[in-house]
């Protein structure tokens, strides 16, 4: 891969719009994560919409923070974290971990437990705790790569943030599955 | 009068008995009501004269010394205890529900859980929320069980989990029994009313259950139980008509208990800034008697005639179809809506003192309430449920019929 000093610095100071780069990355349909770390000062976690696969074998995946975030400084020191893919019914969570607030005000009033040592999300439509495998520069970003060390399922719709409004895939209820998952569904829901 | 039963040395009381021990009772369950929802918990003695009174033998099979008694028996019981007190009620319904989903289980899981100690309790969820892993003769399961009522008093749990292949994927669902002692347990129950029915979480990491402790939950919902012991009538049942009634029975005795303390003080209770000096001479607050006392007749009517279509369809050893056990649904929503609106206007017709809190009125009010929000008796859930059958339509809204 490249890194910035192989790439023609005129090229990096950009000459582009950032407005216009923030409209487009707008347009990408991202995933709505929460974060999550511990250490001696209780829980930690933050929104994220960078989550992405990076890998099967062995499983890693990558989240980015900005290098002024409290949270990576926890997570790098902590050198674990866990990613919940919020479910469509928590948006409100999303907004509460990408406001100002503590780890101790966002979690108050959130519904988590404990799971291999990490704080996650009740009810989110997945859970990965992971080990830090590795970080990467990234300009004004860190990019965290996540070592995949247990990830479990729930049959719900994920939250999902294009345009800047909060939804789910719009065709969530076609996807192939049994008949018996939406049995599960329908017995799992609050 | 007692009868004696095909077994051996036990003698399995009337059921009108064992409703007289539990009403001998109310006092004492009455008494540790405030203790209990100040634990979060029912007081230990309230439990412990419960049990002794075969309170929650009323649901285990008479192979292990149960009662083996019906539907109608558990309302009655259920009634009995709500009469005294909410929360306990609900342990007591939710304990011997779970013991009636046991005896649905192969004999040689029922032996696990009485064989050696017949006076343990099962508490459970029918949520799968949980992840199981094909293993051999088995199932690793993983999950977090919420609203486990009876769970500080139960050495066993049944708790829903998807059923997946050697694949991972999910082919089935069912119901695990598993011991106490293999999970964990978190205080999560903090709520406004039902407080002392202690409904906590319980947690299961990795926990290995057998082949024969897992019960298919579709083939239930149809009438298919694992038990081989197809000749008692209790366990014919209708699974969810039964799952859903049980929930009706502390209501009705909430209801009864507040009808009897708002007319017992009508005769010496005035009516705040109007020129009655006794409640009782109001034409208003007779009509509100009135109406209340109908509601709650009403309930009760529509508890009974559910229980009966479950309790004879099981003599007569056949399933009931699909219409009658979307209408025990809307019976149990039925028996809510009532009893809710009969104490709403006791409430009233008694006055801000109900309030009090050394006023029992607030917490039948309080637990009333809470216990009526169960989620698979909310009246306009069941009453779409049953509309849908009655209307013959093929977008009916929930497995659970």
């Amino acid at each position: 891969m490249s890194t910035a000093s192989d790439i023609d610095p005129a090229v990096v100071a950009g000459g582009i719009d950032p407005k216009r780069f923030r409209d487009l990355m707008a347009r990408v349909c991202a995933p709505v994560t929460i974060v999550t770390t511990t250490d001696g000062d209780g829980p930690h976690g933050a929104t994220a919409s960078s989550f992405a696969a990076l890998s099967q074998d062995p499983p890693l995946v990558t989240v980015a923070f900005d290098r002024r975030s409290a949270l990576l400084a926890r997570i790098v020191a902590t050198g674990r974290f866990g990613i919940n893919l919020l479910h469509h019914g928590q948006e409100d969570l999303a907004m509460r971990f990408a406001s100002r607030g503590t780890g101790g005000e966002r979690f108050a009033g959130t519904p988590w437990h404990t799971d291999t040592g990490l704080p996650r999300i009740d009810d989110a439509a997945a859970w990965v705790s992971c080990e830090r495998y590795n970080t990467v520069d990234g300009g004004d970003h860190l990019l965290l790569i996540g070592l995949v060390t247990k990830a479990c399922n729930v049959e719900r719709p994920p939250l999902v943030y294009a345009n800047r409004t909060f939804g789910t895939h719009s065709r969530f209820s076609e996807r192939p599955r049994r008949p018996i998952v939406d049995h599960i569904t329908a017995c799992t829901s609050d | 009068m007692t009868t004696v039963t095909d077994t051996p040395h036990i003698t399995v009381p009337a059921a009108d008995e064992i409703v007289d021990r539990v009403r001998e009772l109310q006092p004492l369950l009455a008494k540790n009501s405030a203790q209990g929802e100040a634990d979060r918990r029912v007081v230990e003695e309230s439990i412990t004269a419960l049990t002794e009174a075969g309170a929650f033998k009323i649901a285990q099979p008479r192979r292990y010394g149960g009662y083996e008694t019906s539907m109608r028996t558990m309302l009655d019981v259920s009634a009995a205890v709500g009469a005294a007190d909410g929360g306990t009620a609900w342990v007591v319904t939710l304990c011997n529900v779970c013991a009636w989903l046991t005896g649905l289980f192969p004999e040689q899981a029922q032996d696990e859980v009485w064989a050696t100690t017949p006076d343990a309790k099962v508490s459970g969820v029918l949520s799968p929320t949980a992840e199981a892993v094909k293993v051999d003769g088995g199932f690793k399961v993983t999950g977090r069980w919420y609203y486990n009522s009876g769970s500080w008093h139960a050495s066993w749990a049944v708790l829903g989990i998807p059923i997946t292949n050697a694949d991972g994927d999910v082919v089935d669902q069912g119901l695990a029994l598993i011991p106490r002692a293999d999970l964990g347990f978190e205080e999560t129950w903090f709520v406004a009313g039902m407080r002392s029915s202690g409904s906590n979480c319980l947690i299961a990491t990795d926990v290995f259950v057998p082949d024969h402790r897992i019960m298919p939950v579709p083939a239930a919902i149809g009438g298919n139980y694992a038990t081989e012991h197809t000749d008692e009538v209790l366990y014919r049942s209708a699974f969810v008509p039964l799952l859903s009634l049980v929930l009706a029975g502390p209501q009705l005795g909430m209801g009864r208990k507040a009808l009897e303390l708002v007319t017992a003080k009508a005769d010496t209770k005035a009516i705040a800034y109007t020129f009655y000096t006794a409640q009782s001479d109001s034409v208003a607050f007779q009509l509100q008697i009135a109406e209340a006392a109908m509601l709650i007749d009403t309930a009760h009517l529509h508890a009974y005639r559910a229980a009966d279509d479950i309790d004879s369809a099981a003599v007569a050893g056949v399933y009931p179809d699909e219409l009658t056990r979307t209408r025990v649904r809307a019976d149990t929503g039925w028996v809510l809506d009532h009893i809710t609106k009969a104490i709403n206007i006791l409430i009233s017709a008694h006055g801000a003192g109900s309030f009090g809190e050394n006023n029992p009125l607030q917490r039948i009010w309080r637990d009333s309430n809470v216990a009526a929000r169960h989620a698979v008796t909310l009246p306009a859930v069941n009453y779409e449920v049953y509309g849908k059958a009655l209307l013959g339509r093929d977008d009916q809204i929930t497995p659970l019929i």
